[in-house]
């Protein structure tokens, strides 16, 4: 779900506390430089920005937070932060990653140029995440053989981070812990008659007080119909009270609807189980799409999800396995999702229900469900 | 000034370039130190990378991402054609097809703050390359309209807040990053949209940071740019503390730094260059014999203008020869390095005005104490 994107995240982003340590990193990067073996790759250069950092993150830990960064992986070796802040900022930085050598990239050309020189020897680059670099950035560096000329690696790293460890999942349920806490802390102040946008806070508030690095919601003025991001304070009501939050810990996401109301929500709520019942490793995106257009009964789809039923989850929102309509996906062990079902009738009345979801061989783990 | 007197000098600025149209880009990825094309257009804050086409004659057409936004869009918007789309380039293109404008005819504002394959779509789409108007949007856009003054005003007031909450409740071992979180949350509870907020502590700070894990102490000097956003407005405080009594060597340097910065906003008023008042702050500190800390490292800027809409006019810096006009704001903020006590905030944002800039604050900067 897209939503407002916010300045400079506060929150813990200091590597020491990160429960994930050094070996799972190097694991990571022995993973991708078998397949840089494989590829014939003498290093890969991956790319963040800072309401996308993904694939950076995965390899990196690194949270850009005032300016893009790049992990620049040899084939061997140590490998590199390149961050497009100045050289005052770097510090910060480096508390942020396991990664010892963390540059400025002021000159960002030259920078870049150093490191192909110091790994030409290794066999062309690729580069991931690429796309999402923005063009002044880009022109700057587009003169560079190895740069125009590099392969995308962006499907090969999406493929690898895929699978998620032990740790990892660990860490995702500890985001859905806080997906629960907020949940509770808005249904406590429910009693209070707050506001939909005032309970966007109190929701964002917590996920920060327990250690979010990012919390961001949109809630729905209007019972459903529309969704906002948090712009100003708004005293008006609306029944039910609908929200949307997304939240980042420690470099991972978790994100769902939650619906506030004495209304049952049985459609969405008989359908996502359906659904749920589904999810196993081998399953396919379109069988879940299939199971969510019968059960939807008298409703249509909410625009809001019209060709979603979710996504994957982890360093991104957007992961594999894609969990769009018209997706080809194939559902795998260690797949985490985050499923969501959002409908809409012809009176404007609406019901949203989400979870998420590890995804085992033959069943699944329920690591967070709506109310 | 309110945006209709806006969109006039945007249209004079056309016609002074031949242009028929501009097309103002934003890629939703806002940012204190950036202007939005989109915004100062149509006054939207787009969630999604989206864009805005204004004609000659006036009119002006939305193209809003994500689809399911319009609500929003139409609520914020001055204007009521509106486009929704999931793909700007398609977008894009389908509309350029039914152009009959020359590309040569044709601005573009923050094309290249784009992801590049969308730009380089966009470029390819026109058929040559677009005159760049960064520079003259922007500038054309350097007087603040009513509206953002006053949103300026309210998001100052927040800042203000949040800096006295923060007085309230520091005390040792808090974790700098929750100390930070928790006074976005509260800037958040009372109405800012936003909050770009470097802080940072340490007994003896090199330079203001993003925020770490590091428990505050005894005897940190804490350093808080508060930014908050209201009503898509920044405005931006930059205070210190002290966690515990100050020592008399702090107190004299930051009565140094406020005397200096007091300094340089006398020198603000219309019809004078930016780069005099930075020329003001530096002429005290260096009487006071701190010439050679009037330079990076030791500083960055003396301050800077404020987004959302627009940024101009600029930086306060030697650089800077805009000369400033009446309805102008930004912030000034001589944050500098003092070898004796550490590195210190300290800035008030303001309005220029003739014949003495209006300071927003209440309570100017002064060196904060926490009693633990």
């Amino acid at each position: 779900m897209q939503t407002m994107n916010l300045t400079l995240p506060v929150g813990p982003f200091d590597w020491k506390e990160n429960p994930l340590s050094e070996i799972d990193f190097e694991e990571r990067v022995s993973a991708l430089r078998a397949v840089m073996v494989k590829m014939g790759w003498g290093g890969v250069i991956v790319f963040g920005e800072i309401h996308e950092s993904g694939l950076l993150t995965y390899y990196s830990n690194y949270a850009p937070r005032l300016n893009a960064a790049l992990v620049l992986i040899p084939i061997k070796g140590a490998l590199r932060v390149l961050t497009l802040v100045g050289g005052r900022m770097v510090p910060a930085g480096k508390l942020t990653t396991w990664i010892k050598d963390v540059r400025t990239a002021s000159k960002f050309n030259e920078s870049l140029r150093e490191w192909l020189e110091e790994n030409s020897s290794s066999g062309p680059i690729a580069t991931a995440s690429f796309d999402l670099m923005q063009a002044k950035d880009y022109d700057t560096i587009s003169n560079i053989t190895e740069i125009n000329t590099a392969k995308d690696a962006t499907p090969y790293l999406e493929r690898l981070s895929r699978k998620k460890s032990p740790a990892e999942i660990l860490m995702m349920q500890a985001n859905c812990t806080i997906l629960s806490d907020v949940l509770d802390a808005v249904e406590t102040q429910l009693d209070k008659g707050d506001s939909p946008a005032s309970l966007a806070i109190i929701a964002e508030k917590t996920a920060r007080n327990l250690g979010a690095q990012d919390a961001r919601c949109l809630y729905s003025p209007d019972g459903g119909r529309n969704f906002l991001p948090f712009q100003r304070l708004s005293d008006d009501r609306s029944d039910p009270i609908i929200l949307y939050i997304a939240i980042k810990m420690r470099g991972y996401w978790a994100d769902g609807f939650m619906t506030f109301s004495g209304r049952p929500n049985e459609t969405s709520q008989n359908t996502l189980m359906a659904m749920i019942a589904e999810v196993h490793a081998g399953s396919s995106v379109a069988k879940l799409t299939n199971i969510r257009d019968k059960n939807i009964k008298g409703f249509e789809i909410h625009p809001v999800l019209l060709n979603s039923i979710g996504s994957g989850v982890g360093v991104s929102l957007g992961e594999l396995p894609h969990l769009t309509t018209h997706s080809q996906d194939i559902l795998e062990t260690g797949d985490v999702i985050s499923l969501k079902v959002g409908i809409i009738d012809g009176a404007g009345r609406t019901e949203f229900s989400s979870a998420i979801l590890d995804v085992q061989n033959s069943s699944n783990r329920i690591l967070w469900k709506s109310n | 000034m309110d945006h209709k007197n806006r969109i006039k000098l945007l249209l004079e600025t056309m016609e002074e370039e031949e242009l028929d149209s501009i097309i103002g880009f934003s890629s939703a990825a806002h940012h204190v130190d950036f202007g939005d094309a989109v915004v100062l257009l149509t006054g939207v804050k787009p969630m999604a990378p989206s864009f805005a086409i204004l004609q000659k004659d006036g009119s002006c057409q939305l193209h809003l991402a994500p689809s399911w936004d319009r609500e929003r869009g139409e609520m914020f918007s001055w204007i009521s054609d509106i486009v929704m789309t999931d793909n700007i380039g398609e977008s894009f293109n389908r509309t350029f097809k039914t152009q009959t404008t020359s590309p040569d005819r044709i601005g573009v504002v923050d094309l290249k703050r784009m992801p590049h394959l969308v730009a380089k779509n966009i470029i390819d789409t026109m058929g040559g390359k677009p005159k760049n108007m960064n520079e003259l949007f922007f500038k054309a856009a350097a007087q603040k309209t009513d509206q953002e003054l006053e949103s300026a005003r309210g998001a100052t007031q927040i800042a203000e807040r949040t800096y006295k909450h923060m007085l309230e409740i520091t005390e040792p071992g808090m974790k700098e990053c929750y100390l930070a979180a928790e006074l976005k949350n509260y800037s958040r509870s009372i109405g800012a949209d936003d909050n770009f907020m470097m802080f940072h502590a340490e007994a003896h700070p090199l330079a203001v940071q993003p925020s770490g894990e590091r428990i505050l102490e005894k005897g940190d000097l804490i350093l808080a740019e508060i930014t908050p956003s209201y009503q898509g407005q920044f405005a931006q405080i930059c205070r210190t503390a002290c966690l515990g009594p100050p020592t008399d060597v702090q107190i004299e340097k930051y009565d140094l730094l406020v005397r200096a910065m007091m300094n340089g906003i006398s020198k603000a008023r219309p019809g004078v260059p930016m780069k005099n008042i930075c020329l003001g702050v530096d002429e005290i500190l260096c009487e006071s014999g701190y010439e050679e800390y009037c330079a990076p490292p030791y500083m960055n800027r003396r301050g800077h203008g404020l987004g959302v809409s627009s940024v101009a006019p600029g930086n306060v810096s030697l650089k800077n020869e805009t000369i400033l006009e009446d309805g102008m704001f930004f912030v000034v903020h001589p944050n500098q390095y003092i070898p004796e006590v550490g590195y210190f905030l300290c800035g008030e944002p303001i309005i220029i005005r003739d014949p003495l800039a209006d300071i927003l604050t209440e309570d100017h900067a002064a060196l904060g104490f926490i009693n633990i």
